[in-house]
C-alpha cells in the first residue's frame, strides 16, 4: 500500500508573492473596459454576421423599396424618396443590431453558464449596466456607420443639422441597447429572445415611419404613431440629414432622454436584485 | 435454461419492408412535422407577423400615389410573393436548422442510423418542409385575404408552384444545414444566399422595369418561376410561361434533389 504524504509544499511557493487583493477606488475602472472590451470583442470576432449582414440586408431594403416605388412615389417630406429612405433604413439597422447585440450576449451566456463570468466579478450593477449598454451602443454606431457610408455612395447624403445626427444616432442605440439588457435578463431560452425581437422590437421599427412619412396615416394611426418611441428616434435622425421632421423635435428629445434615464434606472435595479441571474 | 427463457420472451424481429421503408421515411415526416406542431403558435404567428408588417409598410410607403403596374392592384401583387417567401423562407431553415441543431446535440445519429437510405432521409426532411411550408403559407394567405384579392383562378397550379418551391428550398436546407458546422454558417448562407435570392425575384416588382442584366439574372433564378406561378394562379397576372416556369422548378427539384442524395449517401460532413 503506498504511503500517503501530504503534498510537499513548493518551497519556493513561500518565497513568491502571493497575489494579493487589486484595490480600486470607487470605480472598478479595468473592470468596466474589460467587460466593455469583450462585448466589443464579441461582435467584431463575427464581423461578418454583425456588420455585413446588417448591411446586405439594409442595401436590399433600399434596393426593393427604391425599385418598387421610386417611380410612383416622387416626393416625400419635401426630398425624393431614395433621399427619405436612407436615414431610416441607417437607423432602423443600428437599433437592431444594438438591441441584438445585449440581448444575445445575455442570453448566450445563460444558455452556456458562462454568466457566472458576469456575477461573480467584482462589478457594481451600474459598472454592469454601463458597459454591457456602452458595447451595444459601440455596435449600433459601428453598423450605423458602415451602413451610412454605403447609402451616402448611392444617394447624395447632405447633413442638414450635425446635432440631431449625433444625438439621436448615440440615444437611439442606447436605448435600444438598453431594451435588450432588458430582454435578455428577462429571457431563458432563445425563443423568449427570439419572440421579443419579432413580435415586438421588428414590428415598432418597421411602422416607425422609416419608409414612410407619418403624415400620410389615416385617423387614429396617426396619433398611434406619435406614440411609438421609435418614431421619434427616426423623425429626429432623419431631420438632421433633411430637415424635415413629421413629428415635434423638442418631444423627440424629451422622449429619448426620458426613456433612457428610466431604463438605465430599471436595469441598475435589475442588477442589483439580481434578477434572474441569481438562484 | 436460456432456451426456455428464449421460448417464453419472443426475440424481437427484424422488420422486414420491401424497396421503400415506408414507415421509415414516414417516422422522420412526423418527426419533423413535430418539430413546427409543437410550437405552432410562434412557428405560425412569426411568418404572419413578418407578412404583415412587409404589407403594411407597401401600403404606407406608396401612400394614395398610383402604383404604375398595368392590370393588377398592389395588394395583389405583393400578396403572392409575402406567402411564397414564408413557404421557401420556412422550408429552408426548418431542415437546415434541424440538421444543424442534430449535429451539435449529437441527435444526428438518429437519422443516420436506422434503416433509411440516403434518398428516403433525403426526402423525409424536404417532404416534411413542404407540408410545413404549405401550411404556413395557407395561413399567412389567409390573414392576407382581407387586403388583396384572390381570384384563384387555377388551384392545381398555385399548388404545383408552391409545393415545387417548398420541395427546392426544402432540399437546398438539407443541404446547408449538410454543410454547416456553425451557426455562422447557417446565418450566412440565411443572409447572403436566400434574401438576396428571394428578393430578387420579381417580388415587389414587376419584372419588366428592371434593367436587362438584372432582367437576365431574375430569369435564372427558380424562386422567380415558383413566385411568378402562385401569382398566376392566385391572381390570372403572370410574367413568365407557366409551362417554362414548371419545366425549370421541377428541373431545379431533380438537380439539386440528386445533389443532397449523392451528398447524402457519401454522409458529406454528416458522417465521421
Amino acid at each position: 500500500m503506498p504511503v500517503m504524504t501530504p503534498p510537499a509544499s513548493n518551497p519556493t511557493s513561500s518565497a513568491a508573492t502571493t497575489p494579493a487583493v487589486r484595490h480600486f477606488g470607487p470605480v472598478n475602472w479595468v473592470g468596466l473596459w474589460t467587460l466593455y472590451l469583450k462585448e466589443v470583442r464579441r461582435f467584431a470576432k463575427v464581423a461578418t454576421q454583425t456588420i455585413l449582414a446588417p448591411l446586405v440586408t439594409t442595401l436590399l431594403f433600399f434596393a426593393i423599396f427604391t425599385l418598387a416605388l421610386g417611380r410612383a412615389v416622387q416626393n416625400v417630406g419635401g426630398v425624393s424618396f431614395p433621399e427619405f429612405l436612407g436615414p431610416g433604413l441607417i437607423m432602423m439597422a443600428m437599433v437592431q443590431n444594438a438591441f441584438a447585440n445585449t440581448s444575445s450576449s445575455l442570453v448566450i451566456a445563460k444558455i452556456q453558464g458562462n454568466i457566472v463570468d458576469l456575477v461573480m466579478p467584482p462589478l457594481s450593477p451600474a459598472e454592469l449596466t454601463f458597459a454591457l449598454a456602452a458595447g451595444g451602443l459601440t455596435r449600433g454606431i459601428a453598423v450605423g456607420i458602415t451602413v451610412g457610408i454605403v447609402i451616402a455612395l448611392l444617394v447624395p447624403i447632405h447633413i442638414h443639422d450635425v446635432f440631431f445626427v449625433l444625438f439621436h444616432a448615440l440615444a437611439a442605440s442606447l436605448m435600444l441597447s438598453l431594451l435588450g439588457i432588458l430582454g435578455g435578463l428577462w429571457s431563458e431560452k432563445f425563443d423568449h429572445i427570439a419572440a421579443v425581437t419579432n413580435f415586438v422590437i421588428t414590428p415598432l421599427s418597421f411602422l416607425s415611419g422609416a419608409f414612410y412619412s407619418a403624415e400620410r396615416l389615416p385617423g387614429i394611426w396617426h396619433t398611434v404613431a406619435h406614440f411609438n418611441p421609435f418614431f421619434y428616434m427616426i423623425d429626429g435622425f432623419r431631420y438632421g440629414f433633411i430637415g424635415h421632421a413629421d413629428g415635434s423635435l423638442t418631444a423627440g428629445l424629451a422622449v429619448l432622454t426620458l426613456a433612457n434615464i428610466a431604463l438605465y434606472a430599471l436595469i441598475h435595479r435589475l442588477f442589483a436584485i439580481g434578477y434572474k441571474l441569481r438562484p | 435454461m436460456t432456451d426456455s427463457v428464449g421460448a417464453r420472451i419472443a426475440a424481437p424481429r427484424a422488420r422486414s419492408f420491401g424497396r421503400v421503408n415506408w414507415l421509415g421515411l414516414w417516422s422522420l415526416h412526423q418527426r419533423e412535422f413535430g418539430r413546427f406542431t409543437k410550437g405552432y403558435i410562434d412557428n405560425l404567428l412569426g411568418p404572419v407577423v413578418t407578412s404583415l408588417l412587409f404589407f403594411a409598410v407597401f401600403r404606407l410607403a406608396l401612400g394614395g400615389q398610383s402604383w404604375n403596374v398595368p392590370g393588377i392592384a398592389l395588394g395583389d401583387f405583393v400578396a403572392p410573393a409575402l406567402i411564397m417567401m414564408s413557404i421557401a423562407e420556412r422550408a429552408l431553415s426548418s431542415t437546415s436548422a434541424s440538421i444543424l441543431y442534430d449535429k451539435h446535440t449529437g441527435a444526428l445519429s438518429d437519422i443516420l442510423m436506422p434503416p433509411l437510405s440516403a434518398l428516403e432521409r433525403v426526402l423525409g426532411y424536404a417532404l416534411s418542409a413542404t407540408s410545413t411550408g404549405l401550411v404556413i403559407g395557407l395561413v399567412v394567405a389567409l390573414c392576407l385575404a382581407p387586403f388583396a384579392h384572390y381570384a384563384l383562378g387555377d388551384l392545381p397550379a398555385i399548388l404545383l408552384f408552391a409545393a415545387g418551391g417548398g420541395l427546392l428550398f426544402g432540399l437546398l436546407g438539407v443541404l446547408v444545414g449538410m454543410w454547416s458546422t456553425r451557426w455562422d454558417h447557417y446565418t450566412a448562407a440565411h443572409t447572403f444566399v436566400f434574401i438576396p435570392t428571394s428578393f430578387f425575384s420579381g417580388m415587389f416588382l414587376p419584372v419588366a422595369v428592371l434593367p436587362e442584366f438584372a432582367q437576365t439574372l431574375v430569369a435564372l433564378n427558380p424562386f422567380y418561376y415558383a413566385l411568378d406561378g402562385v401569382r398566376g394562379g392566385l391572381t390570372g397576372w403572370r410574367e413568365a410561361d407557366p409551362i417554362l416556369g414548371a419545366t425549370v422548378l421541377i428541373g431545379c427539384n431533380l438537380l439539386v434533389g440528386a445533389i443532397v442524395w449523392r451528398l447524402m449517401a457519401r454522409g458529406y460532413r454528416v458522417k465521421p
